[in-house]
């Protein structure tokens, strides 16, 4: 127990980055179906749980280009970027910000 | 009457040389091409000369076999069943339907590109129709039932142990999909109850050959998409500078067969992965770091440092992203590729759905 979690239990929204304020809601509905009968805080690492797996980190990567809109550049892809919701929402935040190519759809 | 192989000059339109082992299912129509006579008009008769022993030979070659009948099902499975052809069929289709839709089906269903698909029928309409809407098909006319095994795209390159086992995985995969529809709770659970086990051990001589086939046939989880010759395979796994691990896989509903290979070179104080590939078979099963993770922890054990070569393709990319989330990091560029290199001081956490045995 770090962070303070809000009544719903999951922590509150960094406002200082260029955060979309849909990124933390759609990372959790995309993760919950494939986490069944899981309870995980937004700072929690979900890499923890056992649920490390090539087919996973893959479906996360490209869900985070899709609602970004960019690629995702290699230095960017590491695990700790992607090891929790907190994580992950602040890397959108980092890759929205920045002047990028967009990624034909 | 139409022409020898592929009579393509009936539909006017080109045919694709033939390429040799291309084929990797042939689609069979029953009335008048396995069997004599028509079935519904009461007079299925026997089956046609040498076209048990086609499809027994072509069987063993690792080539798969499926139906398109223009027919009621019932009778045709318990037909099927009397001859003894019925387990040789996966995913028959059966119904009164267009054959380029039962064609386009079993494609799918098999997880196959429709270009290695051969489908055979004596009515000539039946091939036009089918070769009409996929010109990739190799159509081929009935009378031809007999001389298949002796036509070269029917001619495998490599035919290994495992080549005459692969329609009994294809079906144990059918009845792992079937079991995992019919589960209602998490699919972790229903992955847990698969009893899976994972078995990593040397390269030995009888796994070179599906080695050589592994690094043909593997493109997502791959590395560096080299390939090696059986010979190559041989030496390296004779040589004290090397060591090459294959991975085999096994559940409740029968085996996977060898689905991973690992060659690593190691001079000294550094090991680097040349090659690391998983079959597609098994990437839904979330196994596809279980041999990443497992060299890690050998190359601690050894004290040594591990790098790992990796060579971008359009398709790979999923291996990057497992190297990445292993805790590998790129330190530098090789002729070809990057060179990466695992950071990782902890043990990974382990699968739980899974049991790992380690030989030799």
């Amino acid at each position: 127990m770090t962070a303070p979690l809000t009544s719903n239990g999951t922590s509150p929204e960094p406002s200082d980055l260029a955060s979309e304020p849909g990124d933390r809601s759609r990372l959790r509905a995309f993760i919950e179906p494939r986490m069944p009968g899981i309870t995980f805080s937004d700072g929690e690492d979900i890499f923890s749980l056992g649920f490390v797996n090539s087919l996973f980190a893959m479906e996360l990567v490209l869900f985070m280009e899709k609602t970004i809109g960019t690629r995702i550049p290699n230095e960017e892809l590491a695990m700790e970027h992607f090891r929790s919701i907190d994580a992950m929402t602040d890397l959108s935040a980092r890759l929205r910000a920045r002047p990028t190519v967009k990624v034909a759809s | 009457m139409t022409g020898p192989v592929a009579d393509s000059m009936a539909a006017g339109t080109p045919a694709a040389p033939p390429r040799s082992g291309s084929i990797k299912c042939v689609v069979w129509d029953l009335d008048e091409t396995v069997w004599e006579g028509v079935l519904l008009e009461g007079g299925a008769g026997e089956v046609r000369p040498g076209v048990r022993e086609t499809i027994e030979e072509l069987d063993r070659r690792g080539i798969l076999h499926s139906v398109a009948s223009k027919n009621e099902p019932g009778p045709v499975i318990a037909r099927l069943e009397e001859l003894g052809l019925a387990q040789y069929f996966l995913h028959p289709q059966v119904s009164w339907g267009a054959k380029s839709q039962a064609v386009a089906k079993i494609a799918a269903a098999l997880n196959i590109g429709i270009d290695t698909l051969a489908f055979i029928d004596d009515q000539e309409f039946e091939r036009d129709e089918v070769r009409f809407v996929h010109p990739a098909v190799t159509c081929l006319d009935a009378k031809l039932a007999g001389s298949l095994a002796e036509l070269e795209e029917f001619i495998p390159a490599v035919v290994t142990e495992e080549s005459g086992q692969r329609r009994e995985m294809y079906l144990s995969a059918i009845s792992r999909d079937e079991a995992e529809e019919e589960f209602e709770g998490p699919s972790t659970e229903f992955m847990a109850g698969l009893g899976m086990v994972f078995t990593i051990s040397p390269a030995g001589t009888e796994h070179l050959r599906r080695a050589e086939e592994l690094t043909v046939r593997t493109h997502q989880l791959n590395s560096t998409g080299r390939t090696f010759s059986l010979e190559e395979l041989d030496r390296l796994t004779r040589s004290p500078d090397h060591l090459v691990l294959v991975a085999e896989m096994r559940d409740r509903y029968g085996s996977y067969g060898t689905i991973g290979l690992a060659l690593v070179a190691m001079s000294g104080a550094v090991w680097k992965i040349e090659l690391l590939l998983m079959s597609c078979r098994v990437m839904s099963r979330g196994v596809g770091t279980v041999l990443l993770h497992h060299l890690q922890a050998r190359a601690r054990d050894a004290g040594v440092t591990l790098q790992a070569d990796f060579v971008p393709t359009d398709r790979n990319r999923i291996m990057y992203v497992t190297y990445r989330f292993a805790g590998f990091t790129e330190i530098g560029h090789s002729d070809d590729g990057l060179i990466l290199e695992s950071a990782s001081a902890d043990a990974p956490v382990p699968l739980e759905h899974l049991e790992v045995v380690i030989r030799g």
